[in-house]
């Protein structure tokens, strides 16, 4: 290697980015987190929108259903609760062992 | 080059383990880095790209096969993803670049004037053959590797290092 081949290698070397950065990992880490929030944002909003949807469509059969038996009430308002309460996606996935049972079902649906 | 230190990585990411991904990140960001800032000629741009790239590989490690090289597989990840915004990307980097060589401090050993002379000569070669290029002479792959990186034919990814270093060679040349 003659002097014109080591004065390209340093010239193509120089100004390396550093081995070890921590920056750069906790910006990796941020994008990571933020593509998870815009996924739960798009995944909540499609199921909002089918369920009002489905409710729109449905809303004169509820009403009867409802009329029928006045503590069918109740069970419209506590489906109303969950629902909203898993549309949040926090609830449920900070009950314990929720997690690991969507990692496992999610790996049995897609192996 | 199979690290089996990597493949055990890509499996704990697989399932969902950040600190294995912190890991991976941390062995191989250099790699990827100084491959898209060398072909960006921008580092703000190729930092930013860089991260996306470990972003589309915790997406995506199953994409990975168990019989590769991590460091080929990220490279080939963030290579296709310059070629994809080649457009917008490179226009920008290229407006970019003067100031940026200015404004940059000189690295220690390296001479100025040699660098700033090979890095518009780096920019002046064709995209193909300036990854061809920084994957062999400065980020260490072989050009059997360097060709899987780029999906391109061997004898094409020799002939672009060969006549890459040849003007990059001929820039140095020139200021002296």
């Amino acid at each position: 290697m003659n002097d014109l081949d080591n004065r390209l290698t340093a010239a193509l070397n120089a100004d390396a980015p550093p081995a070890q950065d921590a920056r750069f990992r906790v910006e990796v880490l941020l994008r990571i987190e933020n593509a998870r929030f815009r996924r739960r944002v798009a995944r909540t909003l499609a199921v909002a929108f089918a369920a009002a949807l489905l409710l729109a469509i449905n809303a004169q059969a509820i009403e009867a259903w409802i009329a029928a038996d006045i503590w069918r009430l109740a069970i419209v308002a506590v489906a109303t609760v969950v629902a909203t309460f898993s549309l949040s996606g926090v609830p449920i996935e900070a009950l314990p062992g929720f997690r690991g049972f969507a990692r496992s079902l999610g790996r049995w649906l897609n192996p | 080059m199979v690290s089996d230190d990597d493949r055990e990585l890509i499996a704990a990411i697989r399932g969902g383990s950040e600190p294995a991904f912190n890991i991976l990140v941390d062995r191989h960001q250099q790699a990827v880095r100084t491959f898209l800032r060398r072909l960006l000629g921008n580092d703000a741009d190729a930092d930013d790209m860089a991260q996306e790239t470990f972003l589309a590989a915790w997406t995506h490690a199953r994409s990975f096969r168990d019989e590769g090289d991590v460091r080929s597989w990220l490279c080939g990840i963030a290579w296709r993803k310059a070629k994809g915004a080649q457009r917008s990307w490179f226009r920008r980097s290229a407006r970019d670049t003067a100031h940026h060589d200015l404004s940059s401090p000189a690295p220690g050993g390296a001479l100025m004037e040699d660098r700033l002379a090979v890095k518009a000569a780096l920019q002046a070669l064709p995209l193909e053959q300036r990854a061809a290029v920084t994957l062999c002479l400065v980020c260490g792959f072989s050009h059997s590797e360097a060709a899987q990186i780029l999906g391109t034919a061997l004898g094409t990814v020799k002939s672009h290092v060969l006549r890459g270093r040849e003007r990059l060679r001929e820039a140095i040349e020139r200021k002296t």
